[in-house]
């Protein structure tokens, strides 16, 4: 019943966006309006994050088209649903290229999508604007002139998750026996080779207790956590992201993996959605993360924006809605110092030199675009789960924060 | 009489004990033997019924797993569109079509790649192209099969972060001739997943072994050696599903619960040995008693009481030995006596023929001389004979009546009348050894009793006191009333006796001085008894004696007296 709801409300919002897209396509203004072609999961797995997506989407937009003080373009935007599909995805990017000759793609959850569609990209030479996906990959060996990713990737995750490992877990006589679960694609490989990557480069004493890669979207972790309690990890690494990490820490409470082990996720694990689904299960004493926080900064920017979230959703915001109301901002604000979408290389230029004001910056830092990676340098704040009840259904919230800056420049590894 | 200990042996209840322990022990461990064996075959035949099943089960379905990737590569191999990639000089020419079927194929999460490899084995296009690969480094020694059109290569185990993989390969044909191959670059978790069913946690697990020299755990890591329990047939050549001892706890649960099954049988054992061993104690406890009475019967001794407080027919069987004990020791008693009297009536007739006659002559014909006689001296010497005649006469007389004692006359006496007479007889005698004689009681007693038994009582039992007493003391004589009987009751603060004295007192002839009879104690207890009555006394050597002589006393005793 709860699906079939869903699925009403889902096909209802992507009719209005469509429609509204349509309309703004068709040009009410008299300028030419920025066509923007968004790719997201709004049905199946990952859906949450499409439809948290596209209401972030429809915010920004109403924000840039009222904000009197700077000359914003227009901004067109159309959403499809990807159902996190790879050739589905790739013929609907094919599509706004082709079809909707639309300025920007932007979008895409899933890191495998999304390098498959930023080849597309490349090939036509279409901007696109990643808003959610996180592989390093895409900023490094895939990275090309017309990718730029709005949203922080695995590398700073692990890069502060290692910093915060070296911070409070290093014992000096023996060394920390870490293991890592993950789901098995490019976006788990990464953060886990960034994870080890970074460890020895701060010279943290850890051994590895054991790698294990269940399948995306896996819904049973039996034969998993079985493996991971028999390597007597001091620390278990969790790369999962969504409802994958909902059916993992179900599961691994039945299992007492939380009793065994310090429990970690410094990319995604610190999500509100993960809090809401899990509601009461959601153990405390976790270390997580995530690229936004509905309680973290405590600025009036980011209060506003989990406000008028909650005003139009009737929920709060997961991270995927701050990464697609920033893309929607990267993308006026671009075009705006360009002058035209059409010239690319201005509008390059322009994103390479972004700054942004953003809801999850913390009070004296502006999120600052990387012109070597294309990759936007954020804050990245891990904490543990504490009570929390301020932000129903979700009873937990992280707490007892660390506070990890980026670094000056993106950090490349050698064989990049 | 000092009874002997019995010698140290079961006795009979023991034995019966012991004999039933051990019927009830040898059931008992032949049951935990048999029930040992038995669980232990249980466990061992479940456990290898369901291995047996579920391998077969697993390894159907693994074959089924390899047959569907197979038939995927088919589908790709026939298409025409594959054909024409190969035909084709340019590797970069594939079509929409094409690409697009290979991405759909690349979206299954068991596949990671699609390959297309040139007659020389050579990559020529990889999709998604990110996952093109290199060479693993340990590609010449991979194991490598041949299964129907298919080869498989692998399994590539995991390293370096990344999972393990294996490859499926077909060949791609053009009139009858290869011009290439496809090959599916399998997910190795995919594969080894399928033996998650075989799980069986503390117990055993499953490996995916290949070649015996590769060994997978179910999530297609590499697995540790260990001792193989039961191994599938090969569901691909090569390829089988072992089952190995689980987490050095295969043994465990089954070991546990008969261990503990032996355990308990042995605690049961042992309970039950304790109860049986307090059973016999208890039993014994009770018994040995009665058969050092026995004992002690046999031997003549009717002394030894046996405790009543045993339960049951235990109780009873005591309370009845002592009844018996008593009936017994009264009825030998009396039937000696008996016989002691019929002795000695028998030479009382001897005595009163042959010596009492003769003495009368003698005792006139002295007192016929002594009358002829006028020297004073020799009057005097018959004086003394005639003295020591009848002294003789006397303890004859004594003799006499303990052998035939006379039937009593019973009237009305009145006790305190008895006592006076007693004290003025013996009063003489009490002064001169310095006893204070006293008498006390309810003054209008009376009692039916021949009143020359009674003074003749009353009068030994207050000599035997006065003798008692050689260097003064006191003698009380009370007569009062106790539960229906008349009680005379004399006693003193004399020399007293030991219990050796007093269990031979009321023998005749016993005697502690050196001129009594020994027959004063057993003529007044024959009065006593004559009369109705009973006689008890109590003594203690330096403190002195108790008599206490007790009459019924009717109401016909005191109406007698009104």
């Amino acid at each position: 019943m709860k699906k079939i709801i869903l699925l009403i409300i889902s096909t209802l919002l992507q009719t209005f966006l469509v429609l509204n897209a349509h309309a703004q396509v068709e040009g009410v203004k008299p300028e030419k309006p920025v066509k923007v072609g968004c790719l997201f999961p709004l049905t199946g797995p990952g859906g949450l994050y499409g439809r948290d997506s596209a209401i972030a989407v429809q915010i920004a937009k109403e924000q840039i088209q009222n904000d009197p003080e700077r000359a914003f373009p227009h901004i067109a935007v159309k959403i499809e649903d990807t159902r996190s599909k790879a050739l589905r995805s790739v013929q609907i990017a094919q599509a706004f290229i082709e079809n909707d000759k639309v300025d920007f793609l932007c979008g895409v959850v899933s890191s495998s999508i999304a390098r498959a569609v930023t080849t597309k990209a490349r090939d036509h030479e279409t901007f696109f604007i990643g808003t959610d996906h996180a592989s390093p990959s895409l900023v490094t060996k895939d990275l090309h002139p017309y990718y730029f990713r709005m949203s922080n990737g695995t590398r700073q995750s692990m890069l502060a998750g290692a910093k915060y490992i070296s911070e409070n877990y290093t014992v000096a006589d023996k060394p920390i026996r870490i293991a890592f679960v993950g789901p098995d694609y490019e976006y788990g490989y990464q953060a886990w080779d960034d994870l080890r990557a970074f460890l020895s480069e701060l010279d943290v004493n850890y051994e590895i207790a054991g790698e294990y890669w269940p399948k995306l979207f896996e819904t049973d972790y039996t034969l998993y956590l079985q493996q991971l309690l028999a390597s007597k990890a001091d620390i278990v690494i969790n790369g999962h992201w969504g409802l994958d990490l909902v059916t993992f820490v179900k599961q691994a409470r039945q299992f007492k993996l939380f009793e065994a082990s310090q429990f970690m996720n410094f990319d995604a694990g610190g999500n509100y959605e993960i809090f809401a689904e899990l509601g009461n299960d959601m153990p405390l004493g976790l270390v997580l993360s995530a690229r936004h926080h509905v309680n973290w900064p405590q600025t009036e920017q980011n209060k506003q924006f989990v406000d008028i979230f909650y005003e139009r959703a009737g929920r709060y915001p997961s991270y995927a809605a701050q990464g697609a109301y920033s893309g929607i901002y990267a993308i006026a604000e671009a075009v705006r110092r360009a002058g035209d979408a059409k010239d690319k290389d201005k509008v390059r230029q322009a994103l390479e030199t972004l700054e942004l004001s953003l809801p999850e910056d913390p009070d004296g830092f502006l999120s600052k675009m990387d012109p070597g990676t294309h990759q936007l340098l954020q804050v990245q704040a891990i904490g543990k789960t504490v009570f929390d009840n301020r932000f129903p259904p979700a009873t937990v919230q992280l707490g007892d924060w660390h506070i990890y800056y980026p670094p000056e420049e993106w950090p490349v590894f050698n064989d990049e | 009489m000092k009874i002997k200990p019995a010698p140290v042996r079961l006795n009979l209840a023991r034995r019966y004990l012991w004999g039933a322990l051990v019927a009830a022990l040898i059931p008992l461990a032949i049951i935990a033997g048999l029930y040992d064996r038995y669980s232990a075959n249980l466990l061992n035949n479940l456990i290898e019924n369901r291995v047996e099943t579920n391998l077969e089960a697993t390894a159907a379905k693994m074959s089924n797993f390899m047959a569907v990737q197979v038939n995927r590569l088919e589908n790709i191999a026939d298409l025409p569109d594959t054909s024409a990639f190969f035909r084709s000089q340019d590797h970069n020419a594939v079509s929409d079509l094409l690409n697009d079927i290979l991405t759909l194929e690349t979206e299954s999460p068991d596949i990671y790649a699609v390959e297309l490899l040139n007659t020389e084995g050579e990559i020529l296009y990889t999709l998604p192209k990110q996952r093109t690969r290199t060479k693993p480094k340990e590609f010449n020694t991979l194991p490598f099969v041949q299964h129907g059109r298919a080869e498989v290569l692998g399994p590539v185990l995991p390293d370096n972060g990344r999972p393990g993989w294996f490859l499926i390969t077909i060949p791609v044909l053009s009139n009858q001739q290869k011009i290439g191959s496809v090959s599916l670059r399998m997910r190795l978790a995919s594969l080894t997943e399928q033996v998650a069913s075989l799980v069986e946690p503390n117990v055993f697990e499953p490996q995916i072994v290949v070649f015996d020299r590769v060994r997978l755990t179910p999530v297609g890591t590499t697995a540790q050696t260990s001792e193989t329990i039961a191994s599938s047939r090969q569901f691909f050549p090569g390829w089988r599903i072992h089952l190995v001892k689980g987490r050095n706890i295969y043994q465990e649960p089954k070991t546990y619960i008969r261990y503990l099954l032996l355990v308990a049988a042995a605690l049961s054992a042992l309970g039950v040995i304790y109860l049986f061993y307090q059973m016999s104690e208890r039993i014994s406890r009770y018994l040995q008693p009665l058969s050092e009475g026995a004992r002690a019967i046999a031997n003549g001794d009717f002394s030894v009481p046996v405790s009543e407080e045993a339960p049951g027919e235990l109780g009873v069987l005591a309370r009845s030995y002592n009844r018996m004990r008593e009936q017994l020791g009264k009825l030998i008693e009396s039937r000696i006596d008996i016989e002691r009297r019929a002795a000695l009536g028998n030479m009382a007739a001897g005595i009163a023929h042959e010596i009492r006659n003769p003495l009368t002559t003698v005792s006139t014909t002295v007192h016929g001389l002594k009358r002829g006689e006028d020297d004073a001296e020799r009057r005097n010497m018959f004086e003394v004979i005639s003295s020591e005649i009848a002294r003789v006469d006397t303890t004859i007389g004594e003799f006499l009546n303990y052998a035939r004692p006379s039937e009593p006359n019973k009237d009305l006496v009145v006790i305190k009348d008895v006592l006076r007479t007693i004290k003025t007889l013996i009063a003489t005698t009490a002064h001169e050894k310095g006893i204070t004689v006293n008498l006390s009681g309810e003054s209008n007693l009376k009692l039916m009793i021949d009143q020359a038994h009674c003074r003749q009582i009353l009068l030994n039992l207050a000599l035997n006191a006065i003798d008692a007493m050689p260097d003064g003391g006191h003698l009380n004589m009370r007569a009062y009333r106790d539960n229906g009987n008349a009680i005379l009751l004399l006693a003193d603060d004399g020399c007293g006796m030991d219990a050796d004295v007093l269990a031979k007192i009321m023998r005749p002839f016993f005697t502690t001085r050196s001129n009594g009879s020994g027959l004063g104690l057993s003529v007044t207890k024959q009065l006593v008894d004559a009369n109705g009555g009973s006689l008890d006394i109590e003594s203690e050597k330096g403190v002195g004696t108790t008599v206490t002589v007790s009459f019924p006393y009717t109401r016909q005793d005191q109406g007698g007296a009104s």
